[in-house]
């Protein structure tokens, strides 16, 4: 597989929220604020691309029998070393994302990319594989934090954006509104996008 | 048989890798949680006795005694002014909906509550992290007497009435259990 399809695979064409739908309990519920968005793309982004690598290098001795749990070891391994750096340096992030920044361990993403790319795949192209994927998660989960935080809370970035005479639309910040919003961005990314794939 | 074991011997050659990396991680990130939790707790002292110029661990056979005999509280500190002391501030850790919770609750030596501050709360986002997220929360603490004992009311108006939030009751319980177990240690220990 070519360098160039992998990062199209990532990001548009299998994309892992759009079309793939996988990975969705995080987004559904951490994108009630694009910064808090941008924090989880951060995690899952570092988590992937680096469990992927590990997996990648580690395929030609994990005996099938038992490679999920490795692979759970590997990514548990990463995610609470993540949980650790956030914790230290990133405080009101760790504070925010609360107990979904744990949740990426069992992240069917994660578990999927190293059950069908890095475990068959070299080291380099698992990377480049783990961080398309990843981006293809943030552009989602910040498309549907930013949209969710203009229409339920009227700012972005907690910035203010629209006086304060403007009643926002709470509903878009309530789990509700996630599940409405990833409807309409499904069925657009389905109109305009999918059919250019189309074979 | 045998491929049994060397599976299990795989295993865990990797899990003690792991186990290994994450105790070196550990050991950087470690200490500068541990620093930024200690300044975050002096900082939330400062909110809530905003008079104070010191605290000070008490003594340590009395909180020995008092750990022991009460399940929440973990620290207490006086809180002093000008050497005199104006109050206890204590940890508490309680159960909530999500997990613990670590509150850090200020007690007035004139039987009233100085105020209260959740420094450490897994509750769910939006529900139980109102705890935390609606400052009107915590706020309602302020200034009440405990002296018969506290309440949990939607809108509190009477002097020993504090702020239930609606939909979240399990982590206004577990708050109140915090305080409750301060009030305890303090009527029994502190109160002289």
């Amino acid at each position: 597989m070519k360098i160039s399809s992998i990062i199209r695979n990532g990001l548009v064409k299998e994309n892992p929220i759009f079309v793939q739908l996988i990975g969705m309990c995080s987004v559904l519920a951490v994108s009630n604020s694009f910064k808090n968005s941008i924090g989880m793309s951060v995690a899952v982004i570092a988590v992937l691309t680096l469990s992927n690598i590990v997996i990648s290098i580690i395929r030609k001795f994990t005996p099938d029998k038992i490679r999920i749990p490795i692979f759970i070891v590997v990514i548990a391994t990463f995610v609470t070393m993540t949980e650790m750096f956030m914790k230290a340096y990133m405080q009101p992030l760790y504070q925010a994302l609360g107990i979904f920044l744990p949740l990426i361990v069992v992240n069917c993403l994660i578990l999927a990319r190293a059950e069908s790319f890095a475990s068959k795949n070299g080291v380099f192209k698992s990377a480049i594989d783990g961080l398309s994927m990843g981006l293809g998660y943030a552009v989602a989960i910040s498309l549907l934090g930013a949209i969710r935080e203009i229409i339920g809370a009227g700012s972005i970035w907690g910035i203010s954006l629209f006086g304060e005479s403007f009643q926002p639309a709470a509903i878009f910040v309530a789990p509700p509104g996630a599940f409405i919003l990833l409807g309409i961005l499904i069925a657009l990314y389905n109109t305009f996008i999918k059919k250019r794939f189309a074979e | 048989m045998n491929e049994t074991i060397k599976l299990g011997l795989v295993l865990l050659l990797v899990a003690a890798i792991a186990g290994g990396v994450l105790a070196g991680v550990n050991s950087v990130t470690a200490p500068v949680i541990a620093e930024r939790e200690r300044q975050e707790s002096f900082g939330a002292l400062l909110e809530i006795f905003s008079e104070a110029d010191d605290f000070l661990p008490i003594d340590e056979a009395l909180l020995a005694e008092i750990t022991a005999s009460n399940s929440f509280v973990t620290e207490v500190m006086e809180a002093k002014k000008d050497g005199e002391t104006i109050g206890y501030a204590m940890k508490t850790k309680s159960g909530g909906y999500g997990g613990d919770i670590i509150t850090q609750i200020g007690i007035n030596i004139d039987s009233t509550i100085a105020g209260i501050k959740v420094m450490q709360q897994s509750e769910t986002p939006g529900l139980g992290s109102r705890i935390v997220d609606e400052p009107a929360f915590a706020a309602s603490f302020a200034g009440k007497d405990f002296t018969s004992g506290l309440a949990a009311v939607g809108s509190p108006t009477a002097n020993n009435e504090v702020m239930a939030l609606s939909g979240a009751t399990v982590s206004t319980n577990g708050v109140m259990a915090g305080v409750n177990g301060a009030i305890e240690a303090f009527n029994s220990f502190l109160n002289n």
